[in-house]
């Protein structure tokens, strides 16, 4: 009889404790790791962790109930150990430890075996477990959940938040950079949209500039903010890819051609200026059409027709124009001059169709290539070049407000040497598109280090220097005088509008802004 | 016998005895217990504060033999011991063995440390054994045999401190206080009267014998045994688990005897406390009387005045009750 009062005894406390015991281990493993994500929270003020900071507190917790469960059913205290503690909690004077080792033949046999269990049974029948051996969570799970709910405020309430100085804080500068970037850049795509009649361009860069608005605007974490590029630059990449798709219907191409992502956008410029050449031609030859009465001039015209045809004189005339040029050639051939003359109305239409989708796959291109510096940037924690700093003047980026001289100096002392601001000194088209866009990806020679560019000097007043590193840096600095370049750059202009049949009047343009250019020096 | 018995016998024993003595309780409970866990007292304490009286009151409630011997620095062993002497009977001479006070069951050795050594260690033998080896022996000494020797720990001169040797074979070593005021009162009311208390007998000698068994008997747990081991490892600085004090001023700690004499008499102690179980509270209580005579101190800590007893306390305090008393089962 005492046995078995002795052994449900010790049988009952070991329940309980083995219950407290899961309780505390996992509470105080618990507590470590509730500790150890507070802290990391509080380590994004100073340096940029990047953890999934809301799931952690859940997945200890988790953890910390499984293991309370699987610890309950699979770990038991030894009957020994769970007497002693109750002989330590109930102040039993060890009673209830030898009693279970006698009980259990630990011990010689001796006379006072049984009085010992008469005695202990007796002290131990009105013992109160559930009073002395607690057996719910312990303070550690008390700590720990204070300590997870803290976790989480800070984690709320620290987003974008970064102590002056530290790594942290400079990539929330970088995201603030970031967005003030990608807003100018969404001011100078929407424009460019409009000169170029991009509709999915424009209506992309809305967009662009909400993104960067929020940038500048909301608290983010770098994964927040690289998150919200992403998705923006997957929208646009699969608004390019309808524009793609729509153009190569339009242009008949067959297959689509296979060329490196690197070369994409020189080759889209290039077709935009071949469309924007071929439309000048065939705007040239309907004008023709309409004046032309002469057999000579016809037979001029059927050769220009076929030499369109026959895909131009560099081989770049789209399919269909192709198709449009020689049907206009039979229709000319047969007499049908105001047939003829309406195909190469309408080729002309299809082709400025087709460059206003060149022009918007080049925009959404380059509203794809913000966006990715930006990722990068923003990843790398890189400081951003001067010139992206730099806001620049609405009336640089219209090309009709580009006078000569006229062009804002930047005055950052920051390092970089990023594109210049469109304006009228960036090739064959002037005031559309910039540089990067015009000379396509870097190629591995120009990967080097960035120099410093510095413009000296006040508008008007003294001698423009500008300088250009192109390579591996930081041996000196390369200065290329002004004038020589311009004059270069007019001699160029003259020898293309020589071979490209310019309308005289816009070759007068070409030459005025030149001109400005060399009085300016 | 039985444990109500034992604890009656003990109860009623120790009722005779304070009816003689005025106040000393625990140290009238610790000669008890080493009686009934058949071990030697050595008690030390200045003159005059009832230490003599107390071992004549005891042997007075037992119907024991008891007698004392002086010791001076000229007792000889023999004069302990016994000694041959020649005896004429019709006409023969013959030596006959004259046995000596030690030949008694409670012997009262007064002022221990006042004889020599080799008169000392006379007394080895007899308090380990229970026998004396002498010409025409050896004797075994009648039981209950117990010794209890008295020291002065003030009048050091002329004096030969006893050996580590014989100080280890008593069971306790207990501190004679001197009486507190009411105390004091209470002991002049009681011997300056025309009626000098004195005890009754209350238990013989095969009772004693039967009691020193039973107590044996009572079942100890492992983790009480540990805990004395672990106490007694303790007090060697060498040991791991040795305490700073004890690394510090230790010179050579408790023997096993120590430990040994730690779980008898807390057998003892668990039956007068009305257990019949030993725990860890009962070898709390009694290491320093079991122990404070083992452990040596060493230079250093005589030069800084430190007590075996600090020694022994700081030792306790720093050992692990058990697994159950660690502060993760009690918070």
């Amino acid at each position: 009889m005492e046995r078995e009062v002795i052994l449900e005894i010790v049988e009952r406390a070991r329940r309980r404790l083995s219950g407290r015991r899961a309780w505390q281990w996992t509470g105080r493993a618990l507590l470590y790791w509730a500790a150890a994500v507070l802290v990391l929270v509080l380590t994004r003020l100073v340096v940029p962790v990047n953890l999934p900071f809301i799931v952690l507190p859940f997945v200890g917790l988790a953890a910390a109930i499984v293991a309370v469960a699987v610890l309950r059913v699979f770990w038991r205290l030894s009957p020994r150990l769970a007497a002693q503690i109750v002989d330590y909690r109930f102040a039993l004077s060890d009673r209830l430890a030898t009693s279970i080792e006698v009980i259990t033949g630990a011990h010689r046999p001796t006379a006072l075996d049984d009085a010992l269990l008469t005695d202990t049974a007796q002290v131990a029948m009105g013992l109160d477990l559930r009073r002395g051996l607690p057996a719910g969570p312990g303070r550690h799970w008390l700590i720990a959940l204070g300590l997870i709910v803290a976790a989480l405020v800070a984690v709320y309430g620290l987003v974008g938040l970064a102590l002056p100085g530290t790594p942290a804080h400079q990539i929330v500068q970088t995201i603030r950079r970031e967005g003030r970037r990608l807003e100018r850049s969404a001011d100078t795509l929407e424009e460019q949209a409009r000169l170029d009649r991009a509709r999915i361009t424009r209506r992309v860069a809305p967009d662009l500039r909400r993104l960067g608005e929020r940038l500048q605007r909301e608290r983010l974490e770098r994964q927040e903010a690289l998150a919200r590029i992403d998705a923006l630059s997957r929208q646009i990449e699969s608004e390019r890819q309808k524009v793609r798709d729509a153009r190569r219907a339009q242009s008949g191409e067959r297959t689509p051609p296979a060329q490196p992502q690197a070369n994409l956008p020189s080759e889209l410029f290039k077709r935009r200026a071949a469309a924007d050449r071929t439309v000048r031609q065939i705007q040239e030859i309907t004008d023709r059409l309409a004046q032309s009465k002469s057999p000579q001039e016809r037979e001029a015209l059927m050769r220009q027709l076929a030499a369109l045809a026959a895909g131009g004189e560099e081989g770049d005339v789209p399919m269909r124009t192709r198709e449009q040029a020689a049907q206009a050639q039979r229709q000319l051939g047969s007499g049908d001059t105001a047939g003829a003359r309406r195909t190469m109305t309408q080729s002309a239409a299809d082709l400025d169709d087709l460059r206003a989708m060149l022009a918007d796959e080049e925009g959404l291109q380059q509203a794809q290539r913000d966006l990715q510096r930006s990722s990068q940037n923003i990843s790398q924690g890189r400081t951003p070049t001067t010139t992206e700093n730099e806001e620049p003047p609405k009336a640089a980026a219209q090309p009709g407000n580009a006078a000569p001289g006229n062009r804002p100096l930047p005055q950052s002392d920051q390092p970089g040497g990023a594109e210049p601001p469109p304006g009228p000194n960036q090739g064959t088209t002037p005031g559309q598109g910039s540089v990067s866009e015009k000379l396509g990806e870097r190629t591995a020679r120009l990967e080097g280090d960035r120099q410093q560019n510095r413009l000296r000097g006040v508008q008007g007043d003294g001698r423009m220097t500008t300088s250009e590193l192109l390579g591996p840096g930081r041996t000196a600095q390369v200065r290329v005088p002004q004038g020589p370049a311009v004059a270069a750059a007019r001699a160029g202009a003259d020898r293309y509008m020589e071979r490209m049949r310019i309308p005289p009047e816009y070759r007068e343009v070409v030459r005025r802004y030149f001109e400005a250019l060399a009085a300016q020096r | 016998m039985d444990a109500a018995t034992f604890r009656a016998t003990f109860s009623r024993l120790r009722g005779e005895i304070r009816r003689v003595i005025v106040g000393h309780e625990s140290l009238i409970d610790h000669v008890l217990v080493a009686l009934f866990a058949n071990g030697h007292v050595l008690l030390e304490g200045v003159p005059g504060i009832g230490k003599t009286l107390l071992v004549k009151t005891l042997a007075a409630g037992l119907d024991l033999q008891y007698s004392r011997i002086q010791f001076t620095p000229d007792l000889m062993p023999a004069d302990i011991i016994g000694t041959n002497v020649i005896r004429q009977d019709a006409g023969h001479r013959f030596f006959e063995f004259q046995r000596g006070p030690i030949f008694s069951q409670i012997v009262l050795a007064d002022e221990i440390n006042r004889a020599t050594p080799k008169t000392q260690s006379a007394l080895l033998e007899a308090m380990q054994e229970g026998t004396v080896s002498a010409p025409g022996g050896p004797y075994k000494l009648e039981e209950p045999f117990l010794v209890l020797a008295t020291q002065n720990p003030i009048e050091m001169e002329g004096t030969y401190p006893l050996p580590e040797a014989q100080v280890d074979r008593f069971l306790f070593k207990l501190r004679v206080e001197a009486p507190t005021l009411p105390e004091l009162i209470e002991i002049m009311d009681r011997t300056t009267g025309a009626q000098v208390p004195s005890a009754s007998k209350v238990a013989d000698a095969e009772m004693v014998r039967q009691m020193q068994v039973f107590a044996r008997e009572v079942p100890v747990a492992e983790h009480v045994k540990t805990f004395a081991a672990r106490l007694v490892r303790a007090t060697h600085p060498k040991d791991d688990g040795s305490g700073a004090m004890a690394k510090r001023y230790v010179r050579y700690g408790a023997s096993p005897r120590g430990a040994q004499a730690l779980l008898l008499a807390g057998k003892v102690r668990a039956l007068v406390e009305g257990r019949v179980n030993v725990s860890v509270e009962d070898l709390q209580m009694l290491a320093l009387a079991a122990l404070r005579h083992r452990v040596i101190l060493n230079f250093e800590a005589e030069a800084e005045g430190i007590d075996p007893d600090e020694v022994i306390r700081s030792t306790l305090a720093e050992i692990p009750v058990s697994a159950a008393a660690s502060a993760s089962w009690t918070s």
